[in-house]
């Protein structure tokens, strides 16, 4: 596997930041149904992309990557809910947490290429701008 | 390391009652949107945790465990989900069994590395047996957490 697929991670994280400072200001315009579904498909997406090259990066510590990917997805997952509702935060939390236990199995299953990440970006971050779209329209 | 996961399982089959009974009791305070997130969370976690102890505590009978913990998770998630309505009730049902086979899917890698393409000798049983267990009753307990604080908000 290159090396080259860390900066994804860079990339990730710095979609999901632009994502949470462009949703923070028009929080109070979002009803509570979209808030749901923003927690869920930013926490597990996020927990998604960043277990998947981790576990390619570091093939050999399972145990960390699990733990890390967990704990990132519960608390991106809480994080975004948590601009909403208490129930947005309880819906993001567990979702983040499934996602991250079982996105590094994913991704060590599918270690043939770099194919495989590529559309798992490619997918994440049209999830990202999808949801950016529906929070600017609302 | 067996009496350890013995006693862990007792524990968060413990807290899954717990966390039924207390529930049960404020069940006519529910609205429709905050039954269906309660329903979600408390079937989807109690459901991955019990499965995956089930799953390392008897790892010979391999169908015969995974069948039984995709119906403990039809069943934890139906009556998690039949203190509201219908809508909560299929939640339920369908969170509850996806949590049993992700459970048994993460025991069956923990014990078998091999079957992801990890090298075979990743770890050692006795650590992957702690690591397991502390795993399940951390989740277990920050779920249980998270569910009482809803009482209090």
């Amino acid at each position: 596997m290159p090396q080259w697929i860390g900066w994804f991670l860079l990339l990730n994280l710095t979609t999901a930041c632009i994502a949470y400072l462009f949703l923070y200001p028009r929080r109070n315009l979002i009803g509570f149904h979209l808030g749901m579904n923003i927690a869920m498909a930013a926490g597990g997406g996020l927990a998604l992309g960043t277990g998947v090259i981790l576990i390619n990066l570091f093939p050999l510590h399972f145990i960390e990557v699990i733990i890390s990917t967990a704990l990132l997805g519960m608390v991106a997952g809480g994080l975004f809910g948590a601009l909403f509702d208490y129930q947005s935060v309880l819906t993001g939390y567990i979702n983040g947490l499934m996602m991250g236990i079982m996105s590094p199995m994913v991704g060590a299953a599918a270690s043939e290429g770099p194919m495989f990440i590529l559309f798992i970006e490619l997918f994440i971050l049209s999830c990202y701008v999808l949801l950016l779209t529906s929070a600017y329209r609302s | 390391m067996v009496f350890l996961l013995i006693f862990i399982t007792f524990i968060n089959i413990t807290v899954t009652g717990w966390g039924y009974f207390s529930l049960y009791q404020r069940r006519y305070l529910f609205s429709e949107r905050f039954g269906f997130t309660v329903t979600y969370l408390a079937s989807t976690s109690c459901s991955f945790v019990i499965a995956l102890n089930l799953f390392l505590l008897f790892p010979q009978h391999f169908e015969v465990v995974s069948t039984f913990t995709l119906f403990l998770g039809i069943v934890v998630g139906a009556l998690f989900g039949s203190m509201v309505n219908m809508q909560s009730f299929i939640a339920g049902i369908f969170n509850g069994g996806v949590g049993g086979i992700m459970g048994s899917m993460l025991g069956a890698v923990a014990l078998d590395p091999s079957l992801c393409g990890l090298p075979a000798d990743l770890w050692a049983e006795q650590d992957m047996m702690l690591f397991m267990a502390l795993l399940s009753l951390s989740i277990q307990l920050l779920s249980a957490c998270m569910l009482t604080l809803t009482n209090r908000l």
